[in-house]
């Protein structure tokens, strides 16, 4: 890993990034030694190649005997080309018929060969060839190209400029021109920065502090942004909990309403004979204690007491199979279990002033399951049908059958003459809390799917033949 | 008309429950029609003399209920006593409310049938009468002239013969005769029972004077 930061040689300059472009300007020659000689020495120390690009004052041959003075091992370092020295004024020319561009290209050509021989970067020394020829212009863009060039490569360039040749106006255009600026008089350092990079050293920490700043707000805020995604969460958890449970309440409501329509019937069923034989019976003394008693009159009415005796009889003997059917997974006949629960429906669809017709299939398989849960499923269709004719105008008629299904099971269809379906309710039908009725729960086709699907069956509804619907369900069949 | 024979009518779906009902009436003297539905008695409709109904609540086509309005709708006063296999106190009120006799839930004692026919037959009575009467009075009152019709108004709002005589522009004379022949006419004995007749045929909203 190469480091990051070079040892400049240069006590006020200290360490230094890659990449930096500071000049020097000296008062005497032997300023400019002072300064380069200890630049290089660190730059050998650091594996860097280094190349000082001599101009007048200083000649090619006073400064190897400077470095060979002043380096141990500067002898090797200068025949293997570790440290080149180069005829300043050569090398800038060149600048001058083939453009800056070729200058800087020169100085990364070096660069390339030194990190291809392994070294970690190329260390340089220029000199102001211009300062003197008077091309003033095409320094300020040399040094602009090379300030450019010089970003995120391991290069350092150092140029020096002799302070007595230098005009003031020349000296504070250097000193732009460059990140640092050294003077080296009489032996004494001064650094000078330029106004720019003070600036830019204070912008970027005005900017750090600010982006701190930024970054603790905007922090503060994600956090709280956070803490409300989790509040809402939290409360929708809630809410979805609290619906769950509405949902568990409805269904058993709707469970106790549909055996609550069912005992409302059987209660009715009951009490219409109940009454018969209570008047029939007064009715009957009456006519046994009038000043003539008719006993024609008591024969009838002991008559129709008998028979409504009996048709008592008779529903409680409906009521019993439907008891006795209570038994879960237990094996019993579709056909059956459809004719209960039409009788038990009767009062219900009288009510609706809807007749039924039963078209019951022969040789059907039994069932097993729930038989009353199945009823209900039954008593949910139908009532379904006859509230779907609550206005219509045509025959109130609905026709209720069984066939075998395509998988050996028993189907059993409810086809009403009602308004038919609309698609959106065609869709959604069978969703929990779904209805087109004004006071319907929209339940009672969900909890009919449900208890179709618990006995490993299915149900769907399509138009029918006549206008209204079909709702047709098959559960499987068992052996006999 | 008292005498006409009282008559009460069961609408009831149920036949056990319309044969009861019948054998219980007959035995204490009431004539008995049966109807299986609403739509059955309306084609036959009520007899001249007094009558009530004995209606189950929950009948197949038009409940008994909305019966009920339906009679009231049309002007047919009939008193109604409803009897049903499972009243709940919406439907008890509503009946009531709708000028019910009685409320009866199946099964019944057979005496408060009885009672509850009574008191329907009592009801119907009495607004026959009040309607016969009504109807004498109309009649009597369609026989009035114009002119005695304009002066009964002024007569029955306490005009003296004076004041009607100078409203109408005619002698006081004339107002007198006109007078005497309305209160005839009318077989008023005095202007107080005048002022009632007026306030019955107004009250039945019938328009005697223009």
């Amino acid at each position: 890993m190469i480091a990051a930061t070079r040892d400049s040689g240069i006590a006020p300059l200290g360490d230094m990034p890659w990449g930096t472009h500071a000049c020097l300007f000296y008062e005497t020659k032997q300023d400019a030694f002072d300064t380069l000689i200890p630049y290089f020495k660190a730059g050998l120390q650091s594996r860097e190649c280094c190349v000082w690009a001599v101009t007048d004052p200083i000649g090619e041959e006073e400064a190897r005997a400077e470095l060979m003075r002043s380096i141990p091992n500067a002898g090797p370092s200068l025949s293997d080309g570790v440290i080149e020295i180069l005829p300043g004024e050569e090398w800038y020319m060149s600048g001058a018929t083939q453009g800056m561009e070729a200058i800087v290209r020169g100085w990364h050509e070096k660069l390339a060969r030194a990190i291809a021989a392994g070294y970690e970067g190329l260390r340089i020394s220029g000199n102001a060839f211009w300062l003197q020829t008077g091309q003033w212009a095409a320094f300020a863009e040399y040094e602009q190209l090379l300030d450019r060039s010089l970003t995120g490569q391991p290069m350092i360039v150092l140029c020096t400029y002799p302070l007595g040749q230098s005009r003031a106006a020349e000296v504070l255009d250097v000193a732009r021109a460059h990140e640092f600026t050294l003077a080296r008089r009489q032996g004494q350092w001064e650094r000078i920065e330029t106004p720019e990079l003070k600036q830019a050293k204070g912008e970027i920490q005005r900017l750090k502090a600010e982006l701190e700043e930024r970054v603790i707000k905007r922090t503060a805020e994600l956090a709280a942004a956070n803490a409300r995604l989790e509040a809402e969460y939290s409360e929708r958890e809630r809410v979805e909990a609290v619906l769950e449970e509405a949902k568990v309440a409805l269904y058993r409501r709707v469970r106790l309403t549909t055996v609550g329509v069912l005992a409302a019937s059987i209660a009715h069923e009951i009490n219409q004979p109940l009454a018969g034989i209570v008047t029939n019976s007064e009715a009957s003394l009456r006519w046994l204690t009038n000043e003539e008693p008719d006993l024609d009159q008591v024969r009838a009415g002991l008559g129709r007491i008998a028979r409504d005796a009996n048709r008592a009889a008779d529903v409680i003997k409906r009521i019993r199979a439907l008891v006795a059917g209570r038994i879960e997974h237990a094996k019993f006949d579709i056909n059956e279990a459809l004719g209960e629960t039409i009788a038990l429906m009767k009062t219900t669809l009288q009510a609706h002033q809807v007749g039924v017709q039963l078209v019951l299939g022969a040789g059907l398989p039994p069932v097993v399951g729930d038989k009353v849960q199945l009823q209900q499923a039954i008593i949910n269709l139908v009532t379904n049908a006859a509230e779907s004719m609550a206005n219509a105008t045509g025959p109130r008629e609905i026709i209720i059958g069984t066939s075998l299904a395509e998988g050996g099971g028993p189907m059993v269809t409810i086809e009403d003459r009602g308004r038919g379906l609309s698609q959106e309710a065609s869709d959604n039908m069978f969703e929990p809390f779904f209805t087109t009725k004004e006071k319907g729960m929209g339940l009672g086709l969900s909890i009919t799917r449900t208890v179709v699907e618990a006995h490993g069956g299915s149900v769907s509804a399509s138009p029918g033949p006549l206008g209204g619907t079909v709702f047709r369900f098959t559960i499987p069949g068992a052996s006999p | 008309m008292s005498d006409a024979p009282a008559t009460v009518y069961v609408i009831d779906d149920d036949p056990s429950v319309r044969e009861a009902i019948q054998s219980l009436l007959l035995s204490v003297g009431l004539r008995v029609e049966l109807f299986a539905s609403v739509q059955e008695f309306l084609v036959t409709g009520r007899d001249a003399g007094p009558a009530c109904l004995v209606l189950d609540i929950r009948l197949p086509g038009r409940s008994g209920l909305d019966f009920q309005d339906d009679l009231a709708r049309a002007g047919v006063q009939l008193p109604v006593i409803f009897v049903s296999g499972h009243g709940d106190v919406q439907m008890s009120v509503r009946a009531m409310k709708a000028g019910a006799v009685e409320f009866l839930i199946k099964p019944f004692r057979d005496q408060d049938l009885l009672d509850a026919i009574q008191a329907a037959l009592v009801r119907d009575r009495t607004a026959l009468e009040e309607g016969k009467a009504l109807a004498d009075l109309r009649r009597c009152a369609a026989k009035l002239t114009v002119r005695e019709r304009e002066v009964m108004r002024y007569v029955v709002s306490g005009c003296s013969n004076k004041q009607i005589a100078s409203a109408l522009g005619l002698s006081e004379v004339t107002i007198k005769t006109h007078r005497g022949q309305l209160m005839r006419k009318m077989h008023a004995q005095s202007v107080a029972g005048l002022v009632r007749m007026a306030d019955r045929l107004e009250r039945s909203s019938t328009r005697f004077g223009d």
